[in-house]
Parts: C-alpha cells; structure tokens; sequence
C-alpha cells in the first residue's frame, strides 16, 4: 500500500504544476491589475509604472510564471499587492480561523448526521423518520445565503444570543480563558450554519445504506446468532452502511482549509473563503495563485486520503 | 470591487486627511446610480436647479446633556472586505486605512473651509511664494504617543521615507520630485533631500523647484510627520509589514492604537501626550461591518456611530430609532464624458480626432439636455444626490461657481438641436442617422457594480433614445470595474461615451482630469481655450484670489460651454450617530480647539441609547 501512496504523490507532481500553469494564466487574463485601482489623479501614474515595472508585471506571462515558480518551491509565494505582507503570512492569519470554523462545523455534522441517517434508517416510516427526510429536503434545497440570512436574523438579532460579525473581540488577551470563550461565541452560530447545510448527503447516504442493509445476509446471520438488536445496528450494520460515507472523508478533510465563502462572507467571518473571494476583486494575483495551489493540492491529497480510509473501512478494497 | 477604489478620494484622503473618510466600495457603485423611473423621468421638474442646499444634512447634532468623564465609543465602519491594517498615511493605500487611523493621527496641518492648510494642526505653515519656500514651524511641546518629542526630524524623516528609491507605497509623485534635490535623492543619488533644511528642532525651509498656489492645498507638501526614533532601524521595504507600523504604531492623535484585530477591529485608548490634552472618552472600538448588516447592528444598539453608510439604501437608515444622521457633501461627481479621441503615449498627450462620432458639439449638448438628473438623485437615492452644475464641486465654496445653470432636461430642445444640426432619421426606423445620412450608432460603456448600476445606465440610455439617439451598451451589457477603466483608459474603439464618477481630491486644480497630458483626461480632450485657462489655474498669479477665482470661473463656463463632460450628480455621505454621542464632527473642517474630529466627542449615558 506504501508503494500505491508513494506513486500517487509522485503522480500528483504534474498535476500540480498544470494546475499552478493553469491558474496563473487565467489570473493574468483577468482585465486589470493589482496596481489598477491605484491609479488616481493624486497618484503620479508614472509611480504607479515605477511599481508596475519593479513588480515585474510588465514581463511576459511565461517569464513571470518561471519566476514565481523559482520562489514558489521555496515556500515563498511573495508579497500581497493588497494587504502588503507576504502571502504566507496572509494566509496563515486566515486559515487559522477556517480551520477553527471548519473543524467546529465539521464534528457538528457528524453529531447531527450519523444518528440522524442511522435512527431515520432503522426506524424508517416513523414520524422521526419522515421529519428527517423533511428536514434534509429542505437542508438541501435551501440556498446558504438564504439560511445564513434567517439564522443572523433569528440568533444574531431577534434573539441576541450570539455576536453577528467577525471572528472575535478585540482587545481580549490571547490565551486566556475569556479569549476562547469568546472565539467560541463567534464560531458557534457560522459553525451550525455551515453544519446544517452540509449533513443532507451523509443522512442520505446513510439512510439509504441502512435500509438496504436491513434485510441482507450478514444481518440476518448476526441475528439468528442472537446479536441484541442494538449492536446490530451499531456494529454490523454502521460499518458498512458507512462506506459511502468514509468515501467523502477525506474531502472533508479538504474543506476544512477552503471554508466556505457564503457563511464566512455574510458572518463577516474573515477566512480563507473570504480571503479568496477579496483576492479575486482586488486582482491579488500572488494571493490567488498561492490559494488555488493550496487547495489544490489538498484536493489532491484530500482523494488520496479517501482512498486509504475507504480501504481501511473496507478490507474488501486493497489498494495494488 | 472591494479594494478597488478607482475614485481619486481614497488617496486624497490619505493626503491630506483631514477629510476623513470614503467608502471605496461605496463610491464605485455610486458611480453609477441614478433612475429608471421611466414615468418619474418624464415628469421632469426644475432640472437646472442650485445645488447650494448644502445644509440638507446636519454635519453634527447637539446634545444638550452633559458629558460623562470616560467610557467607550463603538464605531462600525460598513465594509464588505477586510481592512489591511496599514496604520501609518505613508504607507497605506486604501481610504479605510485611513479611516482607522484618523483617531491615531493628528495632521501636521488641518485645512480650513477653502481646504487650504491653515495652523489649527501641530505645525504652522508659511508660503514664501517669491522664493518658492514654504516654511513648517513646530507647535510647541509636541509628544509622539510614547510621549518621546517630536521634532523636525521626524518631519524630515516622513519625506526621506516616501522619498526613498526602496519605498513602496504611490504617495511618491511628481509633485514631491518638485522639492529641491527630491529627485536625486529617490533616484539613490543622494543621501539627503538638499531642499529640505532643518534650521532648529521646531522650523524647518521647504524648497521647491518651482511653486504654484496648489502647493497651498498641500501638493508637495506631505500632512504628517513620522516617528524616527521608533522606525529608523527598520528597512523602508520593509516599513509596510513592520508590527511597528501594523500592531503597535506611535502616532500624534487623540487616541492611539491599542490593539488590532487584523482586518476586523482596532481598538484606541485615549493619548495622554495629545498636544490638546487628553480626550474625554477611555475608549474607543472601530468594527468592520458588512454592508448587509449595518443597518440590523444599529438597531440592535450594537454600535454608537456607524461610518459612511452606503449611499444605495438610504431608505433602510432614513429614520432609526435612537440614532441620527448627520451627511456633508462629498468631494465627487458623476459625469458623463465623450470620447474625444486617443492618448498619444510617444508624445505623452492626448490627441483628439475631429472626426470622431462625438466631435460634434451640437451632439453632446443634444444628450445633456436630454438627462434629468434631478430626478436620478430623487427617485433612486432619496435625495442623497442633487444635480450638479459643475465640476468643480460645492465644498470648495470659493471657487465652485454656484451661478453656473446646470443643464436642464428638456427633450424638445434635444430634438431641436440635433435636427438643426443636421441629424435626421432617413430611413424611418425612429433613430436619427449621422450628418451623411449614414446610421448613427453610439456607443455607452457603462460599469456594474452597484446596486442601482443598471437602472442608471438603463435611464441614460433611454433619455437618448427618447431624442431619437440610437445607443448600445459597450460590450452589449454593464461592464465590470476593471474591464470598464482597461476601455475607457485604452481608449478603445468601442466606447463613444462613458458614465463614470470622479473624486476631485482635496487640491481643485482640474489639470489631472482635464489638462492636455493628463492621462485621467479620459476623454481625450484638449483645446487651446482649456490649455490657456489650466495654465491660468496653476500660474503663479493665481496665488492672488481674485485672480485663481476668475481663473476656476472661466474653466467652469469653458467645460460647460465644451461640454467634454456632462456633470450629472453630486452626492452626500451620511454617518449615523446614537443619541448619546456628544460633539461627533462629521464635517470636512475642524477647529482650532478641536483639531481632530475624534478628539471633541464624549457620551452622555452609559450605554448606547
């Protein structure tokens, strides 16, 4: 299996770089550049050239992206045009808060999914049952802004339970306990945003598997052992109703760096989606290339990570 | 469109601050609202109106309690993006920046009500026209807010900064390379700035290649001083993202930064070395805030003032409870403007075509006469914008000619006009064709963004269409920020005119927007008449006031008279303060014992009302 990993990483070299070829062109294709807004009557556009030329925007695109390349491999993506600090730090600052975000919403998921697909699926054709197919209908049907919306409405300001902006307070101590408690205020309400719009695939996955499992072989073998009804639920039936589960895993994984612009847009959340998003209008090419290569790459590894934990919950599947 | 302020006032502002503040975002999408109202735009009303109802807006509002010693100011600033966090005017290049820092820096030099420098700041300016010098003398027992002194080194040290050849911020223009030695010192060929001399610790001499009445309004002249004692050690390319300069900046204001959450809030406590004394309030915490919510966290008491609210949904914070407006007029305006012809970069000039589509005079005052814009600024922004008659804007109430009749909508006389001129429709398919009989078909580059964009654009469209003007959409559709100026900038051949928004910074000298080598001459304009009354304008003789007044007189008649642009709104910005803030100043003014628009406000209860 160690073989099978190794030959995938080193497969994923090419496709990196045609991807990193890829993004850098497109990025130079967009109409103007980072130093566009800048041009103002009280800007001597000859400055605005003078930083052009030193930024090295004037070369041909080949030539930029071979420079950018030489850097890149060393870890160093350059320097924001808009925020002015270099691009890893930029994205460091903001990953934290996705990954925080992220992870939060993440277990959320699960906590809401796993039982939910798994009660819905043994007890099918209960009142639980069809709530929890109301409630994924509409989970997944709603837009995320339009829930985003409803939830900053309901929580944030008719109810006041939780802040509505950023991701903390200013002025609070970092490490001290009054500093979690309120990173935690305003994780929370982004946090089951996010959570409640991404359960409605695994509830049906799960759900569905668990139906079918109900009448097959190895349940009904497990039974007439004498298993308790419980544990054939829990052991026999979970583990491999969760198989298209585990699958997305590792995609998951991915998502927690790539956060998601909706929620962290409309909580005036500042991560790596919005981040993103701010890049593409300001036209912050190292910011944007150093991104998509980012989270490229954790796509890549994000398949890769599905594979080996499919193959772990599954020993049918043996990676060759 | 975040950070891409493509108006001028996010960098006028960082020049000479004591204007305060814009929305970048905000002025784009400004740029382009107006109405479709097809039924509100035929009623037309007194299109020509005055635009001298500047009170329309309190600039503060009394309170009559008393003040509490103390306590904490929230301030929201709306804003979709992140802010950068660039505390120091030098070095930032966004109008939120400087939004930020405002409450942190004391300028050098306040200007006055005619937006010259005056002495209400911690310097004393003194134009010494006859020998091109301009003399700076330190008030008295000035303290950066680590409470070291400041003196004229620090002043010095803020030119060999932005001077600097490893400097990496647009503060450096040509104007600056006018000071004496300037030149050579950017270049790396000198160690020092020859033109500038420290005589002693409080007086330092300026001096300039040549002098001109704009350096009066601050051009050349840079507004704050900067620490040396704390940033000398550090590179200039690395000034930027120092934590000197981001997390824990030594500034002159009433406030100082205290801490920074980046790209969301700042938090200020009060400057015990401000050279006016101590502020009233401990505290104060300016909050990001997305556009969306502004309106919500206000209800909420969330917030005691919030900032430059948006100028497209002033229906949404007409009238909250507990809070009130206060508005002044922004240092801008929405025009429509001809393409004249190309910018010709050998000769570095631009150079019109007389025989472009809209070479005829008789053409574009056909379509100026042909747009309400009193009814753009009622029907779509609540009267938030007014008609404007001129480019050169109210706020510079000495020299705006407020006499000047603005075009007044008036479809018949379009009609007359073009039918006089030759413009007949031929081949009956209701648009007039060109004076050869051929289809005439005018092309308007318009720009997305904002919330009314369309329908702004849709209005102008349909204003030209209804004199029998057939127009199309460059592009066939609204085009976005970036592609729209790579158009309008490139001169390309598909854009005949153009409906933009220009900031006019804090210095009304036109030259940038309408001067013959002006690469923001978007239109490609030039004519003898402009070049002599520019010159006018700049000429030493125009430090007499009769003089630059005349001067700025004739160049307002010149541009209605050419009609190279057609002025079309101008807009008031709105802060909303909760009913127990105290002494809030929103205006473009301060005085001499409040010298800062932070440092006079106070609460008068404890919590937000």
């Amino acid at each position: 299996m160690w073989k099978t990993i190794l030959r995938r990483v080193i497969l994923m070299i090419p496709q990196i770089i045609i991807l990193s070829m890829f993004i850098f062109a497109l990025a130079k294709a967009m109409p103007g550049d980072p130093f566009t807004g800048l041009i103002t009557p009280n800007t001597d556009p000859n400055r605005i050239e003078e930083l052009r030329e030193e930024a090295g925007l004037n070369d041909p695109w080949p030539t930029q992206y071979v420079n950018w390349v030489k850097k890149a491999v060393k870890g160093d993506f350059g320097v924001s045009y808009v925020k002015k600090m270099p691009v890893s730090r930029v994205i460091a600052d903001k990953a934290v808060n996705t990954i925080w975000l992220s992870t939060f919403a993440l277990i959320l998921t699960y906590a809401i999914a796993l039982p939910f697909g798994m009660l819905a699926g043994r007890y099918q054709n209960s009142f639980f049952d069809r709530f929890v197919v109301a409630y994924n209908y509409i989970s997944f049907a709603v837009p995320p802004f339009v829930l985003s919306l409803l939830m900053m409405y309901a929580f944030g300001y008719k109810l006041a339970w939780f802040p509505t902006n950023g991701s903390g307070t200013v002025g609070i101590p970092h490490g001290t306990l009054e500093f979690y408690v309120d990173k935690f205020q305003h994780i929370i309400l982004p946090a089951i945003t996010q959570a409640l719009l991404a359960t409605a695939v695994t509830i049906q996955y799960l759900r569905t598997e668990v139906i079918d499992s109900k009448g097959l072989d190895y349940v009904k073998t497990a039974r007439s052992k004498g298993v308790p009804e419980g544990k054939v639920y829990t052991r026999h039936i979970f583990r491999n109703a969760s198989l298209p589960v585990a699958s997305t895993f590792g995609y998951e994984i991915t998502g927690l760096i790539g956060g998601s612009i909706f929620i962290e847009t409309i909580f005036g959340y500042p991560g790596i989606g919005k981040l993103f998003i701010d890049s593409l209008n300001g036209r912050d090419y190292s910011v944007i290339t150093a991104l998509v290569l980012i989270l490229g790459i954790a796509t890549l590894v994000g398949t890769l990570l599905s594979d080996i934990i499919l193959s772990i919950v599954d020993p049918r599947i043996r990676i060759q | 469109m975040q950070n891409k302020d493509w108006d001028k006032k996010g960098e006028i502002m960082m020049k000479k601050k004591a204007l305060g503040f814009v929305a970048l975002a905000a002025v784009l999408s400004l740029g382009f609202t107006a109405c479709g109202n097809k039924d509100g735009a035929d009623k037309s009303t007194d299109g020509g109106e005055k635009t001298e109802e500047a009170a329309k807006f309190p600039s503060m509002i009394e309170n009559e309690a008393d003040s509490l010693e103390g306590g904490t100011l929230k301030v929201a600033m709306p804003y979709d993006t992140q802010f950068q966090g660039v505390f120091s005017y030098a070095l930032q290049e966004d109008a939120y920046d400087d939004m930020l820092l405002q409450p942190a820096e004391q300028f050098l030099f306040n200007t006055g009500e005619d937006f010259r420098y005056n002495d209400t700041g911690l310097a004393v300016p003194e134009f010494d026209t006859d020998n091109n010098k301009v003399i700076v003398t330190l008030k008295d027992d000035l303290k950066w807010s680590d409470g070291e002194p400041l003196t004229t080194d620090d002043v010095i040290f803020a030119y060999e900064v932005v001077g600097h050849k490893d400097y990496t911020g647009v503060r450096y223009d040509d104007r600056l390379g006018n000071i004496e030695g300037m030149e050579a010192y950017h270049a790396g060929e000198a160690e020092t700035i020859s033109g500038i001399k420290k005589i002693d610790d409080k007086v330092v001499e300026i001096t300039f290649n040549e002098i001109n009445p704009s350096v009066e309004y601050g051009s050349g002249l840079l507004q704050y001083a900067m620490p040396k004692h704390y940033l000398k050690d550090i590179p200039v390319d690395k000034l930027v993202e120092s934590d000197e300069i981001r997390k824990n900046p030594v500034t002159t204001g009433p406030f100082t930064i205290a801490n920074v959450k980046t790209g969301e809030s700042v938090e200020y406590v009060a400057n015990e070395h401000y050279f006016k004394g101590k502020p009233k309030l401990d505290k104060m915490v300016i909050t990001v805030v997305p556009n969306s919510t502004v309106v919500d966290e206000l209800k909420a008491k969330r917030f005691d003032v919030a900032l430059d609210m948006p100028s497209d949904s002033f229906e949404s914070y007409k009238e909250i409870e507990g809070y009130q407006n206060v508005g002044r007029e922004e240092l801008y305006y929405s025009y429509i403007g001809f393409k004249f012809g190309k910018f010709d970069k050998e000769k570095g000039e631009a150079v019109a075509d007389p025989n472009a589509k809209m070479a005829d005079k008789a053409l574009r005052e056909a379509i100026a006469y042909s747009i309400d814009t009193e009814q753009l600024g009622e029907k779509i922004y609540d009267g938030l914008r007014v008609p404007a008659n001129s480019v050169i804007v109210p706020a510079f109430a000495d020299l705006h000619d407020s006499e000047l009749e603005a075009f007044k909508a008036d479809p018949e006389k379009s009609k007359k006009i073009l039918e006089k001129a030759g413009y007949k429709d031929t081949n009956d398919d209701g648009f007039v064709e060109d004076k050869e009989g051929k289809e005439l078909v005018i092309n308007l580059a318009a720009m997305s963004g904002g919330a009314s964009s369309e329908t702004v654009a849709d209005y102008f469209k349909q204003s030209m269409e209804n004199i029998g003007l057939k127009v199309e959409y460059t592009t066939g559709r609204l085009i976005e920020l970036n592609s729209f100026y790579d158009k309008v900038l490139g001169d390309t051949d598909d854009v005949d005119m153009y409906a933009a928004a220009w900031g006019v910074g804090t210095d009304p000298n036109p030259a940038e927007s309408f001067g013959r080598t002006a690469q923001f001459n978007m239109m490609r304009y030039t004519s003898e008449d402009m070049d002599k009354v520019l010159k006018d304008i700049s000429s030493q003789k125009a430090f007499d006031e009769d003089f630059s007044k005349k001067a700025y007189k004739d160049f307002q008649a010149l541009v209605k008279k050419d009609i190279p642009v057609i002025p079309i709104n101008y807009n008031y910005r709105i802060s909303v303060v909760n009913d127990r803030v105290k002494g809030y100043n929103y205006s473009y003014y301060v005085s001499e014992e409040i010298p800062n628009n932070w440092f006079g406000v106070s609460v008068t209860e404890e919590k937000t009302k």
